[in-house]
């Protein structure tokens, strides 16, 4: 959920406060949700809405022009259409295992090669090869299910 | 080659000429290029990578503890406090299978393919529990068990063999088993046919030695 806020408002303490409002209207809200569903999608919509929500009070409180309902989408940053991507991708790594995640972190994230984050991380070369292969394999199988949502 | 090959190398950025013909040439994998190229680039965002501050979990529980939940306002604070601090330690950063993800085992082994399955390779984590072990492979490059048969994994000392359950493909996989690797050290997976005999077979295609 966090990954979700932070990746519409790029503001950590806001990220925060819209974890903080997502499980307390998920809370409030409890009711609602049909026990044996998937929560995830759930909270995930909770979040985009409340991470909005506080966007615009920002940019209230910053004494710019409001953002009437019509013009919403429009005028949202693109961040947040780029929030369901980095949801997806942070679900996924967070199923790996930690050596092979700060792997995957190592060489997208800080852009190293194999060598290099080898030295960084102490390891030798061989074994940060094989780490990265099956850490790749266990994405792609993770995001497998992308293969339903663009058919 | 399988799908999952191809996408693994392409997210890697690392393809050889062999996963781009597959890549362009598969239809699945062709109707996904546009999302995998998405996740790969969505790999370098900061969004991704950004972790919230230790005390978060405690905050939303606080906070929550002082709110009933609609359906149950008559219930007692603590119990419903209680619940609110399992699901929030679940949900805030990313759910169970992340906390599982994230602790950190108390032992792992590489478990490399015998001549039987020379492009098998994998690695073994345990997590020592009073109950026993809880046991996770990630396997690769293992063909899937043919019809009638399953993968059988074994702890051994010596001539004494403990089955710690069976599997169909490769991948991540969780077992649970009673025993300690302290005792029984030798890890190593076996096809098996499904019959009577319990005992291992011999067909080894993964061994710890």
């Amino acid at each position: 959920m966090f990954t979700v806020a932070f990746s519409s408002l790029h503001d950590h303490g806001l990220a925060e406060e819209a974890v903080q409002q997502t499980f307390l209207q998920a809370w409030r809200a409890a009711k609602s949700f049909e026990g044996g569903r998937d929560p995830g999608p759930w909270l995930y919509a909770i979040a985009r809405r409340v991470a909005v929500d506080l966007y615009r009070r920002e940019r209230r409180h910053q004494g710019r022009q409001p953002l009437s309902a019509d013009t919403d989408v429009a005028a949202l940053p693109r961040s947040f259409e780029q929030t369901w991507e980095a949801w997806q991708i942070r679900l996924a790594l967070d199923k790996i295992p930690a050596d092979q995640r700060e792997i995957i972190a190592a060489t997208h994230f800080l852009g190293l090669t194999h060598e290099e984050t080898a030295r960084k991380l102490g390891l030798p070369v061989g074994t940060v090869k094989s780490r990265s292969h099956r850490a790749h394999r266990r994405l792609a199988t993770l995001l497998s299910h992308l293969e339903e949502a663009t058919a | 080659m399988t799908c999952d090959d191809a996408r693994a190398a392409f997210l890697a950025g690392e393809p050889t000429a062999e996963h781009t013909n597959h890549l362009t040439s598969c239809s699945t994998c062709k109707s996904m290029a546009d999302e995998l190229l998405t996740m790969r680039r969505a790999l370098e965002r900061d969004d991704v990578w950004e972790e919230p501050g230790p005390d978060l979990e405690d905050r939303v529980v606080t906070l929550i503890a002082g709110t009933a939940p609609a359906a149950n306002a008559t219930r007692p604070t603590a119990w419903w406090a209680a619940a609110a601090a399992i699901i929030v330690g679940l949900l805030v950063t990313g759910g169970l299978w992340a906390t599982l993800g994230t602790l950190s085992p108390d032992w792992e082994v590489t478990l490399p393919g015998t001549a039987a399955a020379p492009n098998a390779s994998g690695i073994v984590q345990g997590w020592n529990d009073v109950a026993g072990t809880r046991l996770r492979f990630d396997i690769d490059g293992l063909e899937d068990a043919p019809p009638g048969s399953v993968y059988q994994v074994w702890f051994s000392r010596e001539a004494t063999h403990v089955s710690a359950g069976t599997f169909v493909a490769a991948g991540e996989i969780e077992m649970w088993t009673g025993i300690s690797r302290r005792d029984f050290p030798r890890i190593w997976i076996t096809l098996e046919l499904l019959d009577a005999d319990e005992s291992p077979s011999g067909f080894t295609v993964m061994d710890t030695g």
